[in-house]
C-alpha cells in the first residue's frame, strides 16, 4: 500500500473527517523544519537600466531604457496634453484625438494602418489619462525601422477622417454605456465630480452623452495646440542604444514642428472640510459600492511617498487594516481598500470597498473610524516597515513587462518625479518612517473625504440613518434631493 | 501610477482569442539536465529541467535581468479527472489550497506574498491545475516551503469545504446570471467533445458540487495533488545551486502519490452534421455556436490549423473578423479560435447578432470565408503577417518571468513529443499556402459542422 493509500485507509477506519493533514503528517513523521517558516535570503540588488535621455533639435524629448535580454522592443510616445486640457465645453476631445491618430492620413486607410501594424506582428494602442496621452506600440527589434515608417505619418500628418471618426465616436459611446453597468465605476465618477467641481480634471469624467458635440474641428484644434514634438516624450525599452535611436526618430520625426504652449497655472481644488455622504441611486444593485476621497498634492509632492506607505498600512492589501476589519473581522465587506491615484496638479487618496447593503451605513463609519485612527495616532513602525517591505518589494514587479517599463520612463518624466524616483528608488523609500507618515497625513484633511454610495436607495435607505444628510443623485450623477432626518428636502 | 481614475480611455489591438493558449503549448521543452534551448532570433533562454526521486518534475529557468522569481506549481490534473456526478472537484480544491495546510494557516499563503509585494493566482483548466506567484527573488525559501506544505498536508476542515463550497455555488450562480449564454456555452462544449471527461465545465454543475462529499474531496487531493503528478517551475532572478538545494530540501521528501493511470484516448469522432436550436429568454440578442472537430494536437495538421487561425480570426485585418465586424456588420460580437482538450481539438466560433436573419448572414458569411481557404491559396503577405503575428506572440509569453513559467509548466505537463524549441517553430514558419487549402478541406467540411443557434 503507497502512502496515500494508506493515509485515505486510516481516515476512513477512524471514520473522520477531521483534516488530511493531520494523518498524512502523523504517518509520515514531519520533519522539524518544515514546522516554521523559513527566513528570506538576503534582499538582491535592484539593478536598474539607465535612463538616457537626449532631446531632439524640434524639441521632442527621447528616452532610452536598454534592455537585451529579449529581441522586442516597446515604444511610448506621450503628449502631455490629456482629458484636462480638453476645452471646457467638449470633454472627451483629447480621447477622441488620441483614438483618431491611428485612423490613418490623407494618403493611408484607417485598414491600412492596422494592417501595416499586424504585418509585423505588432501590438498598437491608445490610452488618454487626465494629464496625457500615450501612444504604446510593441514589435520585435529587426522592425524599428518600419514600426517608426508606420507611426510617423499618423503623428504627423492624421487627416481624421468623417467616416472613421464617426465609428470610434460610436464604439466611444457604446464602451461608455457599457461602463455605466458598473457601480464601480459609477461610485468612482461622481467622486471625482464632486472632488473637482471646477477644476480642469473634472473633464476627464465625461459621460456618453458628451460623444455627439465633439466634431472633425474640435479634434484637429486639440491635435494641432497639442500634438507637438516639445510637447510630447518618446521612451524606446528594449535592445537598443540612445545613439541608434537618437539617429532613427530623427530621421522620421525631424519635420515634425514645435509650436510654444502655454499652460495657465491651475489651483487644486477647494477641500472638503465636513462630512458629505452621497447616494447613486442605482435600482436593482445587490450590494453597495464605496468610493470615498480625499485630494491631496501632486505626484512630484514629496509627501506622496509618505503617503503611500500611509495606504499601505490603512488598506493596500487583503491584510490592511480595512481589510482584515470590515472583511474579515465584521464581515460587513466583500472587499476595502486604499490606494493613491497620482497626478500632474493633485491626485487622490482613494478608498474603494464593497459592502453588504445592511452594513452599510455602520462600513462607513468604520473606514472613517480607521482613517481617524491612522491620521491621529502615529502609526507603530512594525507597520511602516511592513509596507515599506511591499513597495520595495512589489516596483520590480511592476516594470518586469518592457511597456510597463517604458510607462514608468514616460510617466517619471511627464510628472517631473526626478531621477531619484528612479536611481535611488529603494533608498527614497527606505527613508520614510513613521514621523513622515503623520506629518503628511495631516497636511491634508483626511479625517472628511466625500462619500459615494452606489447602492439601491430603496434597500440602503434603512441602514443609512446615522447621516444627518444624504444627497442623492441618479445613475447619471444628476442631483434629485437631499434626504435628511426629516425626510425629503 | 494609477490608471484607475481612467474613465475613458483605452483601446487595445486585441489578437489573443480563446486559442493563445494552445498555441503556447506548442513551443515546449523537453531537454535533460542543465540543457540550452537553441537560439532562435534570439528568443531562447536558458533551462534546467530534472526529476526527484518522487517524480516531481523541476524546471529552472534563470534570468537576472531583475531580482523577482515566479514559482509555478502544475498538477496534471482539471476537469478531465472528474467523473460524472462529481463535477467541479478540481476547481474545489484550486480554492481548498488557499485555505490552509498542516504548518500554513488559512489564507497565510496569500498574506505572505501580499506582505512582500508579490503576485499571486491559481488557474484549473481541463487539463492542468496551476499555482502561481511572482516575489521578490530572495523570498524563494518561503514559497517553496508554503508549496511543499500543500503538496504534502492540505488542512481540509468539514467547516472550510462549506464555506469554499458556498463560494463555488454563488460564482457558479453569478456566471450563469452575468453571462446570458453561459448555458449554450456549456451545451455547445458537449456537443463538440461529447464525450463527458471532455465535455463537462470546470467550474462543474450545482447539484454536483452540493453533492461532493468530505471523502470525494480527500480522495480526489491525495490522488492527483502529489509530486508525481505535478511540475515545480521557477524561473527569474535564481542561483542554481541554492534552488536545487532548496527545492530538494522543501520537496525530495514528500512521498510519491499512487500512480495515476493514463486516461483512454479519445475516442475516433463520428463524421457527421448537426444543426440544434435552443431558446433562451434571458438572451439579450440571437446568437450560435459553429465548430468544427479538427486535428489532435502535436498533429502537421494542428501547426498548419493554427497558422490558419491567425489568417482567419486573429487581429483586425484577418479575413473573419474584417468581414464580420467591419465590412458588412453583421455581428454585435464575435470570437473564434482553436480549443484543444487533451488529444482532441476543435475550431469554434460564436457570433451575437441583432436579429435571426443576421444569424444566417453571419454564419454563411463564415462559412464562405472557410470555403474561400479551401479553394485559393493564401498569398505570401497573408502569411508572413500570420507567422509574424505568431513569432511576436510567442515573444511575449517569454517576456517576463511568470509568463515564461507558466509557458514552460503547460508545454511539459501538455504536450508530448517535442523536440527543441527552434524546430518547433520552424513547424508553423514552415508552413506553406498548399498545406493549408489542405487542412481547411480536411476539417471544414459542411458534413463537419456543428452549430447550435440560440434563439430569443
Amino acid at each position: 500500500m503507497n502512502d496515500s493509500a494508506r493515509t485515505r485507509s486510516l481516515l476512513l477506519n477512524l471514520g473522520i473527517c477531521a483534516a488530511v493533514l493531520a494523518a498524512a503528517a502523523a504517518g509520515a513523521g514531519q520533519e522539524r523544519f518544515r514546522r516554521t517558516q523559513p527566513n528570506p535570503d538576503p534582499l538582491s540588488q535592484l539593478r536598474l537600466p539607465a535612463i538616457e535621455t537626449h532631446r531632439l533639435n524640434n524639441g521632442l524629448l527621447l528616452a532610452v531604457c536598454k534592455r537585451d535580454h529579449l529581441p522586442l522592443i516597446s515604444l511610448q510616445l506621450i503628449i502631455l496634453a490629456g482629458e484636462a486640457q480638453s476645452p471646457d465645453d467638449v470633454p472627451g476631445t483629447a480621447t477622441l484625438a488620441a483614438r483618431m491618430i491611428e485612423q490613418g492620413t490623407d494618403i493611408i486607410s484607417a485598414e491600412e494602418v492596422k494592417a501595416r501594424i499586424e504585418a509585423i506582428g505588432g501590438e498598437f494602442s491608445t490610452s488618454t489619462q487626465l494629464d496625457y496621452s500615450l501612444f504604446t506600440f510593441n514589435f520585435l527589434e529587426d522592425h524599428l525601422d518600419k514600426a517608426l515608417e508606420i507611426l510617423a505619418p499618423l503623428i504627423l500628418q492624421p487627416s481624421f477622417p468623417r467616416r472613421e471618426l464617426d465609428v470610434v465616436k460610436r464604439t466611444m459611446r457604446y464602451a461608455l454605456l457599457e461602463r455605466d453597468k458598473d457601480p464601480e465605476f459609477l461610485a468612482k465618477r461622481q467622486l471625482l465630480r464632486l472632488l473637482f467641481p471646477k477644476h480642469p480634471y473634472r473633464k476627464g469624467i465625461f459621460s456618453d452623452d458628451v460623444i455627439k458635440a465633439i466634431g472633425r474641428p474640435h479634434v484637429q484644434a486639440f491635435y494641432d495646440a497639442n500634438y507637438r514634438p516639445n510637447n510630447a516624450i518618446m521612451v524606446l525599452s528594449g535592445n537598443l542604444s540612445l545613439t541608434t535611436a537618437t539617429g532613427k526618430v530623427s530621421h522620421y520625426l525631424n519635420t515634425w514642428l514645435p509650436k510654444d504652449i502655454v499652460r495657465p497655472p491651475v489651483a487644486p481644488p477647494e477641500p472638503n472640510l465636513k462630512e458629505r455622504i452621497c447616494l447613486i441611486d442605482n435600482p436593482q444593485t445587490r450590494d453597495a459600492t464605496l468610493s470615498i476621497g480625499t485630494v491631496i498634492g501632486p505626484a512630484s509632492d514629496a509627501d506622496t511617498l509618505p503617503l503611500e506607505v500611509l495606504s499601505q498600512v490603512l488598506g493596500g492589501t487583503p491584510t490592511s487594516r480595512l481589510f482584515m476589519n470590515l472583511r474579515e473581522t465584521k464581515g460587513y465587506a466583500f472587499f476595502a481598500f486604499s490606494e493613491l491615484d497620482l497626478f500632474k496638479n493633485c491626485s487622490l487618496f482613494l478608498i474603494r470597498a464593497r459592502v453588504r447593503p445592511e452594513f452599510c451605513g455602520i462600513s462607513i463609519r468604520e473606514i472613517l473610524g480607521e482613517i481617524a485612527g491612522i491620521v491621529e495616532e502615529q502609526v507603530p513602525s512594525y507597520d511602516i516597515e511592513q509596507a515599506k517591505s511591499r513597495l520595495i518589494g512589489n516596483f520590480p514587479l511592476r516594470i518586469e513587462a518592457f511597456d510597463q517599463l517604458a510607462l514608468r520612463v514616460a510617466q517619471i518624466k511627464a510628472f517631473n518625479l526626478g531621477e531619484e524616483s528612479w536611481n535611488r528608488h529603494y533608498e527614497v523609500i527606505m527613508l520614510v518612517n513613521a514621523e513622515t507618515v503623520y506629518k503628511a497625513a495631516q497636511k491634508y484633511p483626511l479625517r472628511t473625504p466625500v462619500v459615494v454610495i452606489a447602492g439601491d436607495k430603496d434597500t440602503l435607505v434603512d441602514y443609512l440613518h446615522d447621516f444627518e444628510n444624504i444627497e442623492v443623485y441618479n445613475a447619471k450623477g444628476v442631483f434629485q434631493y437631499n434626504l435628511t432626518r426629516g425626510g425629503k428636502e | 501610477m494609477n490608471e484607475a481614475l481612467n474613465i475613458v480611455t483605452e483601446k487595445r489591438t486585441e489578437r489573443r482569442f480563446r486559442g493563445i493558449r494552445s498555441l503556447a503549448c506548442g513551443f515546449v521543452l523537453i531537454v535533460g539536465a542543465a540543457s540550452l534551448l537553441r537560439p532562435q532570433a534570439k528568443i531562447a533562454f536558458p533551462v534546467t529541467t530534472y526529476n526527484l526521486r518522487n517524480g516531481l518534475q523541476v524546471i529552472l529557468a534563470e534570468d537576472h535581468s531583475l531580482p523577482v522569481v515566479s514559482v509555478v506549481v502544475a498538477y496534471r490534473v482539471g476537469s478531465i479527472r472528474e467523473k460524472p456526478g462529481l463535477t467541479g472537484l478540481a476547481y474545489l480544491l484550486q480554492k481548498l489550497m488557499f485555505q490552509g495546510s498542516q504548518d500554513v494557516g488559512p489564507l497565510q499563503h496569500i498574506s505572505h506574498i501580499n506582505r512582500v509585494g508579490g503576485d499571486i493566482n491559481a488557474t484549473t483548466s481541463e487539463e492542468l491545475t496551476l499555482f502561481y506567484q511572482t516575489v521578490p527573488s530572495n523570498q524563494l525559501p518561503i514559497i517553496l516551503w508554503l508549496e511543499s506544505d500543500r503538496m504534502r498536508y492540505l488542512d481540509i476542515r468539514p467547516a472550510t469545504i462549506e464555506r469554499v463550497r458556498a463560494s463555488l455555488i454563488e460564482e457558479i450562480v453569478e456566471r450563469r446570471a452575468s453571462e446570458p449564454y453561459w448555458d449554450s456555452n456549456l451545451l455547445f462544449d458537449q456537443v463538440l467533445f461529447p464525450n463527458f471527461l471532455y465535455g463537462h465545465p470546470v467550474i462543474g454543475f450545482e447539484e454536483d458540487v452540493l453533492a461532493l462529499t468530505m471523502e470525494d474531496i480527500s480522495d480526489f487531493y491525495l490522488d492527483y495533488y502529489a509530486p508525481n503528478n505535478a511540475a515545480l517551475c521557477l524561473s527569474g532572478d535564481i542561483q542554481l545551486p541554492r534552488t536545487r538545494e532548496l527545492v530538494a530540501r522543501y520537496f525530495e521528501t514528500l512521498p510519491r502519490g499512487r500512480d495515476i493511470p493514463d486516461l483512454p484516448p479519445a475516442p475516433p469522432r463520428e463524421r457527421r452534421s448537426e444543426t440544434q436550436s435552443i431558446r433562451n429568454y434571458l438572451a439579450p440578442s440571437p446568437a450560435f455556436h459553429l465548430g468544427f472537430p479538427i486535428a489532435a494536437p502535436g498533429t502537421r495538421d494542428f501547426y498548419i490549423l493554427t497558422v490558419l487561425d491567425y489568417i482567419l480570426m486573429r487581429g483586425e485585418t484577418s479575413r473573419i473578423p474584417k468581414r464580420i465586424l467591419q465590412k458588412e456588420r453583421l455581428a454585435i460580437e464575435l470570437s473564434g479560435g482553436i480549443e484543444k482538450r487533451r488529444d482532441m481539438a476543435a475550431y469554434r466560433f460564436f457570433a451575437v447578432n441583432n436579429n435571426d436573419l443576421m444569424v444566417e448572414r453571419c454564419r454563411d458569411a463564415i462559412l464562405s470565408e472557410l470555403g474561400k481557404v479551401k479553394t485559393g491559396f493564401v498569398g505570401q503577405d497573408e502569411l508572413a503577417k500570420a507567422k509574424a503575428m505568431l513569432r511576436m506572440d510567442m515573444v511575449r509569453r517569454t517576456a517576463i518571468s511568470l509568463e515564461k513559467a507558466l509557458f514552460l509548466c503547460e508545454s511539459v505537463l501538455t504536450q508530448p513529443g517535442f523536440s527543441d524549441f527552434a524546430s518547433e517553430l520552424e513547424k508553423y514558419l514552415s508552413v506553406t499556402p498548399s498545406e493549408i487549402v489542405g487542412v481547411a478541406n480536411r476539417y471544414f467540411k459542411d458534413t463537419n459542422a456543428l452549430v447550435l443557434n440560440i434563439q430569443k
